[in-house]
């Protein structure tokens, strides 16, 4: 036969609580088993016994139980615990045996040995509860500040949808305010995993989140043609500039931006185009380079690290399955608390016969 | 019972939160002193023991108190307290018993025989299979029943081997008394064509 039912997963029988497949083992192991039968119907029992159905017994009987019990509850003790194995040694039995003193005399030592380990064991226990209760507090407040960044991350993507809603954007703000939204649904979602063990925590918002920033991208997606010509011209003098490897032939040596759009010529078997970072100074973390077509489907994503970058103008990206086209290149600095837009930039890639 | 006002759940919330602890605790004694009482009597312990494993399960849930935050209901932590306190005396019991030393208990049985008095259900259960089939017509009987489709089975397992009633079963198995009532129906059919003379004077 299949092991016991635990307790708790009987109490969740009991409740209704199960899934149905669980459910079906409960109910055939209980077909087979008189133990766990028998402790359903005592857990019946006392559900009903607690609920006031119970025949009550002289009442003597239970004044002296609490008596007792009062006796050994701490709030009746002053620092240390009390000998506690007096009481479970039943005092009037031993009363009633007539020891010699030799016994005697052994078992006060015995007890005295006892009731110096149950101070030791208190003490311990007690020092136990001091830390689990601090433990308990931290955890409420680290819990209490994830909150507090979920609620923030949530404010802030409601305001950026009302405003998106409202006003015509530049497509710079829109993704300035997409990286933000980003970024607090990456500590949300990164709080949430290290309290994931709290059953409390409300993994949905997390979701709910990540919904919300994937339509805004969805958003982002149908307004960036659209909204890209009546734009600001995106400021990419400061910082790093990109150009294309090969084609610093064309009228500008960098890569340019604002909606202008930058020739890239390819030879046809090639597919592929290279772009080289002039990285002058500030170099970020990370770089982040997204090629989309011109329904805004992203075709290719890389990233690269700052320090591979610097001071190797050389170090260069390969974008493969190119066909002659409008396309956008988007370039992105990521640091770990934030993300900059650096430039987005219109490609027409032409095709020519290899050479 | 019950003359107090206080839900059990405002009980626990006072303990929690250390306000009137005292007076709080010994609403919560008060409460559950006769359920758990009858909880270890039914578990056949003497009065005395019953009486100190009452105050054992009342440390243990006056340690626990900060611990429990309300997820489970209350009653069923109390139970699941009380029944490892009971699970805890028997092993001690046990271990006591191969010590040799003397363990002064009454009623002591291992096998959790049913509980003196018998059930209420007792004059209407049928007597006992063994007086009415051979031990041949058992096993066959056995087989056929595990044959039977799995709700099916289940009731008339319950029935034959542990001569409950509608009410119990269904409670047993979460199911209703009408329920059960068709299936034993239909397994009573299934099982007399499957079984046909040798089941006959044999019913459940």
């Amino acid at each position: 036969m299949d092991a016991h039912i635990g307790m708790k997963r009987l109490i969740a029988y009991r409740q209704g609580a199960l899934p149905p497949a669980e459910r079906e083992d409960v109910q055939e192991h209980l077909s087979l088993c008189k133990r766990c039968t028998d402790l359903l119907r005592e857990l019946r029992d006392f559900e009903a016994a607690s609920a006031g159905n119970v025949a009550a017994g002289p009442e003597s009987l239970q004044n002296e139980a609490w008596e007792s019990l009062a006796r050994r509850l701490p709030w009746k003790v002053p620092a240390i615990r009390p000998v506690t194995g007096a009481d479970r040694l039943k005092a009037p039995r031993l009363r009633a045996l007539r020891l010699s003193v030799a016994t005697a005399a052994a078992l006060v030592l015995a007890l005295l040995g006892f009731s110096v380990w149950t101070a030791i064991v208190a003490q311990r226990e007690r020092r136990e509860l001091v830390r689990l209760e601090r433990r308990l507090e931290e955890r409420e407040e680290a819990l209490a500040a994830a909150r507090r960044s979920l609620a923030k991350a949530e404010r802030q993507l409601a305001a950026a949808r009302a405003s998106l809603a409202s006003s015509p954007l530049s497509l710079h703000e829109l993704e300035i305010q997409l990286a933000e939204a980003k970024r607090q649904l990456a500590a949300a979602r990164l709080e949430s995993v290290r309290f994931s063990f709290s059953p409390r925590f409300e993994t949905g918002r997390v979701h709910e989140l990540e919904t919300r920033v994937a339509d805004l991208e969805a958003l982002r997606r149908t307004q960036a043609p659209d909204r890209v010509a009546a734009s600001q011209p995106i400021d990419v003098s400061i910082g790093p500039r990109f150009a294309l490897r090969g084609q610093e032939t064309s009228e500008n040596a960098f890569l340019r931006g604002g909606g202008a759009v930058n020739t890239v010529e390819i030879p046809d078997q090639a597919k592929s185009f290279t772009v080289a970072v002039s990285l002058a100074a500030g170099a970020f973390n990370e770089y982040r380079f997204e090629l989309t077509d011109r329904d805004g489907q992203v075709l290719w994503t890389g990233r690269k690290p700052g320090k591979a970058l610097l001071g190797d103008a050389g170090t260069s990206v390969s974008v493969h399955g190119l066909d002659p086209g409008l396309y956008r290149l988007r370039v992105e600095g990521l640091e770990p608390d934030r993300t900059q837009l650096l430039g987005e930039y219109r490609l027409e890639v032409k095709t020519s016969p290899h050479p | 019972m019950g003359q107090q006002g206080d839900s059990i759940e405002e009980i626990f919330q006072r303990l929690r939160h250390g306000t009137g602890r005292e007076e709080s605790f010994r609403l919560l004694f008060n409460r559950f002193y006769w359920p758990l009482f009858r909880f270890f009597e039914h578990r056949r312990f003497s009065t005395e023991e019953c009486q100190d494993l009452i105050q054992e399960t009342f440390l243990r849930v006056y340690r626990g108190i900060e611990t429990f935050r309300g997820e489970a209901r209350c009653e069923h932590w109390l139970f699941r307290i009380a029944a490892n306190t009971a699970s805890k005396a028997v092993r001690h019991r046990a271990a006591a018993k191969r010590a040799g030393r003397d363990v002064p208990l009454e009623n002591d049985d291992p096998e959790g025989a049913p509980t003196a008095g018998g059930s209420p259900l007792a004059a209407a259960a049928p007597a006992p299979l063994e007086r009415l089939l051979g031990k041949e017509v058992r096993e066959q009987l056995s087989r056929a029943i595990d044959g039977l489709p799995a709700q099916m089975r289940r009731c008339v397992r319950l029935r034959v081997f542990r001569e409950m009633d509608y009410d119990e079963i269904a409670d047993v198995l979460q199911i209703s008394p009408s329920t059960v009532k068709v299936q034993l129906f239909k397994a009573r059919k299934r099982l007399q064509m499957e079984l046909g003379e040798a089941l006959a004077g044999f019913d459940f």
